[in-house]
């Protein structure tokens, strides 16, 4: 058996591109074979679970694959039929529910409930398989965007879809899928997840809710309170996490969470609706167990494993913030240039003030930055790779909850602020949509404890890939230190000159390899170079924290939020870049003022961006993290304000001769 | 190596004056005495220095060098006051203050509401009033009112300081001024200067707020380059940041007025430091307990518990003796407070299975080789090297602990506080009394039950552990004759 002589070639390439490499002479036939695997590697999305877009960026790296093209969806005829579908929720919404009256009441009447059911709003995220509508992540994010409307309806309705089938979805099996999804889809049960507990806040951990054997082994005796459940007056099944104890290594008896499915007919669950001061129909209630039967084969994956379950559910519910936000400020600035066009001031509309005009401004590229995020995660979370998982997209959901309530706040204060006092009388809008995105932000998680997820998460990313050129660096004296940094280095250039086995990666391609072969507009092409500077000079910062830093990282929380904060503009950043490249290439309406926003966006958070990476920088010149660490630790240890009042004075000052001087120079300068 | 001589004076000189500055911050801080560090609690009594002293010192020194004049300074001083001289001259002046309180003068001092107060400032009026431009006589009145401050509660005044300076001979011809440094290698008139030094150190022992003035003052009397001025300079320079250091600043008079229960409360709250601190009076059941006290003594019980030690003694395993250790000494300024510590044990570690010498027993065998649990078959966890996962949300950044540059450090203080770890178990609380015996100290487990029930289920061992200080000697070590054979035998030695 002979092969020819350009397949010996290709086989020595492809065996010299890191391919295994066998021992004896051993050429079997189906070793030809893996030239097309590599191909499929390349494009592929697969890769290990901990790495990501966002999390690559801490390693100076975008995944081109990610980047274009802009996810849409599937078919026109698809994109068709999702916009109808959108249009008549939102004339059902708009002719049958009156949100003054749902806020004033506090309830959601049964018709407007059964009108919703008839939609089929409770069915979305169920597969077609089990009568569902089996919608995708983008296109159900899409509806939620028309259904914010009336964000309590939004939050029932997700309340039910996500949260509340996740956990059922990814990790039941298909008894509890048969009992179930049926039901769940024609809206006879409504889920939700009763998770948080008035002791532990976003700690998940720390539950103390508790579950036993009964003594027949048939059943689990759940007990304790939760709190902030939404829908908790209506809904039929609640995911429950309780602590179980189990056996470990070594005949140790260990606390670990286990995850529920409790009907509301299995009894001893009593609800209390709580008084909060936004998303008043949502129903928000604590929901009290006292000696809940629970069959065992209602528990949820295995017992004691309950802990990823949760966290999967937590982070499935917070990318919701984001469209829910996008359509209140598409609302909002529509609502504004109105107002603001008829009202005259000074002998000019208000709308032709520059000063006007500058809010209405950042409110829109605020809306669009937003808008580009939600969809871009959106799209990617679809995406399902060789193995059949789908993309783990935690921390860019993380990065579009934490960015949607930061701008939440600023997009409000400019719109109350064009309207003027109007906004001020109690009026129905205007408070209300601020009550309402209050409790929905904190509802979600935390600003601050997703900030610190989403900086270890890229953290640790980057101390996976960068521990070589970390070691590298500390290795030994010069020489040392300088043949190990060029093994390094060497291994990435061989990987890189053989461009031949390698299909050319997409890139921006602005800064290393010709021009010619960027997938951007041309005149994008300047905001690219930008947004790639950046990307470098983040994960140098980066390198140069862990290699300060090393482990003790974690207890740095003032550079990890930082660090986030920089994720989170270079996400964005990114987002908007391929959404106006895409809009630009298919000439979509209005792309010249894309264009004007992305570039206003770029230069904005470019600005601002390397501000923050300056603060963490090894100039202390530039920040004040020292004085906030001290000052701050002084404050919360004191458990007061600690400066003297400035009226106040420990001498006489008349008497004091410093200030007598001062004065009297003062009084000679001024006769 | 030894330091030149010259050195070492300047080092002496510049403790010398740093000595009774730090004192009110050190006795406000409350030193935990466990050596017999003696040396930092000086009486006010050291600085009963007559003027005659002064002067006999100041002849005898006058050829020799500096330095060594201000090293047989730093030697404590033993001569006694010639207080019934002292005494007359002051009941003197304060009889006729007396008298002359409700003139028309005293519209001067209308702020000062404190009779006493005024009395004091009326009286120095009316010695200058007396002595006229020469101040005759002006060093044995300095002195004795140096020593009568607190008569009339002007200890913490720095008015009633400033007074006192305006006594010293004013003008240009005094002599006293050292306007130039070559003026400072002579002994004109030292007597004057010391005195002056003296009066500072007593400001900053007794806790007065140094001002402007006062600087002002110093220098017009004694020039730039005299030991009165260097204090004064250094006293206004360290005063801001020594007291920024102080959390509880209080005055002298202030710290007179406490009640022996109040001095327990600040000494716990330093002893055991935070705002949650649940403080308790507890009494003694005197049916039981036979001591008897002194006047003036803490006669009940007082405690301190914080939260966070309630969750520790709410955790703590029954079968394991909890100790009650004491009496501890504890000094406030000149007060001593005595505490008893409620603690146990530390507790043992589990016992390390990677350390662990490694026999291949079936269930170690079965673990180590198909990584799972024998007895369930279940996958054990990578990261924890148990069955089930660590239950943290945050991601775990993984990297040798060598690499980054600042790990070295750390881990060399992780290091010491393994070593102190295994010493010292969890302190559960802590109380004041001056009783000594366990029947009085059984009120204080009574009341504590209350809110720690599982303290009802451990047992309670005391464990009488004197702090040597209150077996050292009660004589002054300053008035020991160690030339007197029997001297061990005086001093309470055996």
């Amino acid at each position: 058996m002979t092969a020819s002589i350009p397949t010996c070639r290709l086989l020595a390439r492809c065996l010299r591109n890191g391919q295994p490499r066998f021992k004896g002479i051993c050429v079997r036939k189906h070793d030809y074979q893996p030239l097309t695997s590599i191909a499929v590697r390349t494009i592929s999305t697969s890769r290990p679970r901990n790495e990501s877009f966002a999390r690559q960026h801490a390693t100076g790296k975008i995944d081109m694959s990610w980047v274009f093209p802009y996810p849409t969806v599937g078919s026109e005829e698809g994109l068709n039929e999702l916009n109808d579908y959108c249009k008549e929720v939102k004339q059902y919404i708009l002719d049958n529910v009156n949100s003054k009256i749902l806020d004033h009441t506090g309830i959601i009447s049964d018709e407007i409930m059964q009108g919703l059911k008839d939609l089929g709003l409770f069915a979305l995220k169920v597969p077609k398989t089990f009568g569902g509508k089996g919608l995708s992540n983008l296109e159900y994010y899409r509806l939620l965007e028309t259904l914010s409307l009336d964000s309590s309806i939004v939050e029932v309705i997700h309340a039910h879809q996500v949260p509340g089938l996740q956990g059922l979805m990814q990790f039941g099996n298909g008894d509890q899928h048969d009992k179930y999804l049926r039901q769940l889809a024609s809206g006879k049960l409504i889920a939700t997840v009763a998770l948080e507990e008035k002791a532990s806040g976003s700690d998940i951990a720390a539950i103390s809710c508790k579950a036993h054997l009964s003594e027949d082994g048939k059943h689990w005796i759940l007990n304790g309170e939760k709190e902030w459940v939404v829908n908790g007056g209506r809904a039929n099944l609640f995911t429950v996490f309780a602590k179980t104890e189990v056996v470990d290594l070594n005949d140790q008896v260990v606390e670990k969470t286990t995850a529920f499915l409790v009907e509301k007919s299995f009894g001893g669950i009593s609800t209390d609706a709580t008084n909060t001061t936004g998303l008043k129909a949502a129903n928000i209630c604590t929901v009290k167990f006292e000696d809940t039967q629970v069959p065992v084969q209602n528990v949820l994956g295995e017992v004691g494993f309950g802990f990823e379950i949760a966290v999967s559910v937590i982070n499935s519910k917070r990318l919701s913030m984001g469209p829910m936000m996008a359509g209140q400020l598409h609302r909002a600035i529509n609502d504004v240039t109105e107002i603001t066009s008829q009202r005259k001031r000074f002998g000019m509309r208000v709308s032709d003030c520059e000063l006007a005009q500058e809010k209405i401004f950042n409110m829109t590229l605020d809306t669009y930055l937003l808008e580009s995020m939600v969809y871009m995660t959106a799209g990617q979370m679809d995406k399902i790779d060789k193995d059949g998982n789908p993309e783990d997209c935690s921390i860019e959901a993380a990065i579009v909850k934490v960015f949607s309530s930061k701008i939440g706040w600023s997009s409000f204060a400019e719109y109350f602020q064009l309207v003027g006092l109007d906004s001020c009388d109690g009026g129905f809008p205007y408070q209300r949509l601020l009550q309402d995105f209050q409790v929905s932000s904190i509802l979600k998680g935390s600003d601050e404890v997703l900030k610190l997820y989403i900086g270890l998460g890229c953290l640790q990313h980057a101390a996976k890939v960068m521990e070589d050129r970390i070691r590298a660096a500390k290795a030994g004296g010069f020489r040392e230190k300088w043949t190990a940094m060029w093994d390094v280095s060497r291994i990435q250039i061989r990987i890189l000159q053989n461009k031949a086995t390698v299909i050319p990666h997409p890139s921006f391609g602005l800064k290393g390899e010709s021009q010619t072969k960027t997938w951007l507009d041309k005149r994008l092409n300047n905001m690219g170079r930008m947004i790639e500077s950046l990307t470098d000079s983040y994960a140098k910062r980066v390198f140069e924290v862990l290699r300060e830093h090393g482990k003790g990282l974690k207890n740095e929380q003032v550079i990890v939020g930082r660090l986030a904060e920089v994720a989170i503009n270079l996400y964005g950043l990114i987002c908007v870049l391929a959404r106006c490249n895409k809009s630009q290439i298919l000439a979509l309406r209005n792309a010249d003022h894309e264009m004007l926003l992305a570039f206003a966006i770029t230069k904005r958070l470019y600005k601002e961006t390397h501000m923050i990476l300056d603060l963490i920088g090894p100039l202390k010149i530039h920040g004040h993290a020292d004085a906030q660490k001290k000052a701050g630790r002084e404050v919360a240890t004191e458990r007061r304000y600690l400066p003297s009042h400035p009226l106040e004075v420990a001498h006489r000052h008349e008497e004091h001769p410093k200030y007598l001087e001062q004065k009297n120079k003062i009084l000679e300068l001024t006769n | 190596m030894q330091l030149p001589k010259a050195c070492e004076a300047v080092c002496c000189k510049f403790f010398r004056l740093l000595q009774p500055l730090c004192k009110p911050i050190v006795g406000n801080k409350v030193l935990v005495q466990h050596n017999g560090a003696q040396v930092f609690k000086r009486s006010i009594n050291t600085t009963q220095v007559t003027w005659q002293r002064l002067q006999k010192e100041s002849t005898e020194n006058e050829i020799d060098d500096e330095s060594e004049i201000v090293a047989k300074d730093l030697e404590p001083i033993d001569s006694s006051l010639d207080i019934e001289e002292d005494a007359s001259l002051l009941e003197h002046y304060i009889n006729k203050a007396k008298h002359d309180l409700g003139s028309f003068e005293d519209i001067e001092y209308m702020d000062v509401f404190d009779p006493n107060k005024k009395l004091y400032y009326k009286m120095v009026d009316l010695w200058l009033k007396e002595a006229g431009e020469t101040r005759r006589g002006h060093r044995e009145f300095i002195v004795t009112v140096m020593h009568a401050m607190s008569r009339f509660n002007v200890e913490s005044d720095i008015s009633a300081y400033t007074k006192l300076l305006d006594c010293f001979p004013q003008g240009e011809h005094t002599g006293l001024k050292r306007d130039h440094w070559f003026l400072a290698a002579f002994k004109d008139k030292i007597a004057d200067h010391l005195l002056g030094d003296k009066l500072i150190r007593l400001i900053a022992e007794n806790g007065a707020i140094p001002n402007e003035e006062l600087h002002n003052k110093t220098t017009d009397l004694f020039g730039k380059f005299s030991p009165t001025t260097f204090a004064a300079r250094s006293i206004l320079f360290w005063y801001g940041r020594l007291v920024s250091f102080n959390k509880y600043p209080m005055s002298v008079s202030d710290f007179k007025q406490l009640s022996p229960i109040e001095v327990a409360f600040y000494g716990l709250r330093q002893i055991n430091p935070g705002l949650d601190g649940n403080y308790q009076c507890f009494p003694v059941d005197k049916t039981k307990c036979t001591e008897i006290l002194d006047a003036g003594k803490i006669d009940s019980i007082i405690s301190v518990q914080t939260p966070e030690q309630q969750t520790l003694l709410a955790k703590h395993d029954p079968m394991v003796p909890i100790f009650i250790e004491g009496p501890n000494l504890c000094y406030f300024r000149e007060k001593t407070v005595q505490y008893y510590v409620m603690r146990t044990d530390p507790r043992n570690k589990e016992p390390d299975t990677a350390s662990k010498s490694h026999i291949l027993a079936t269930k170690d065998w079965w673990t180590d080789f198909y990584k799972t649990d024998w007895k369930t078959d279940k996958k054990i966890q990578k990261d924890s090297g148990k069955l089930y996962s660590s239950e943290w949300l945050f991601p775990t950044i993984h990297l040798d602990k060598n690499l980054s540059s600042k790990s070295e450090i750390e881990r060399d203080i992780c290091q010491i506080e393994k070593d102190t770890e295994a010493v010292e178990g969890p302190v559960y609380a802590i109380a004041c009394t001056d009783y000594n015996s366990p029947a009085a100290l059984q009120g204080w487990i009574k009341g504590l039950v209350q809110t720690n029930k599982k303290l009802a289920l451990c047992s309670v061992v005391f464990r009488e552990e004197k702090s040597f200080m209150l077996n050292a000697p009660t004589t002054d070590p300053t008035e020991i004759d160690i030339h007197d054979p029997n001297f061990l035998e005086d001093a309470g030695f055996q």
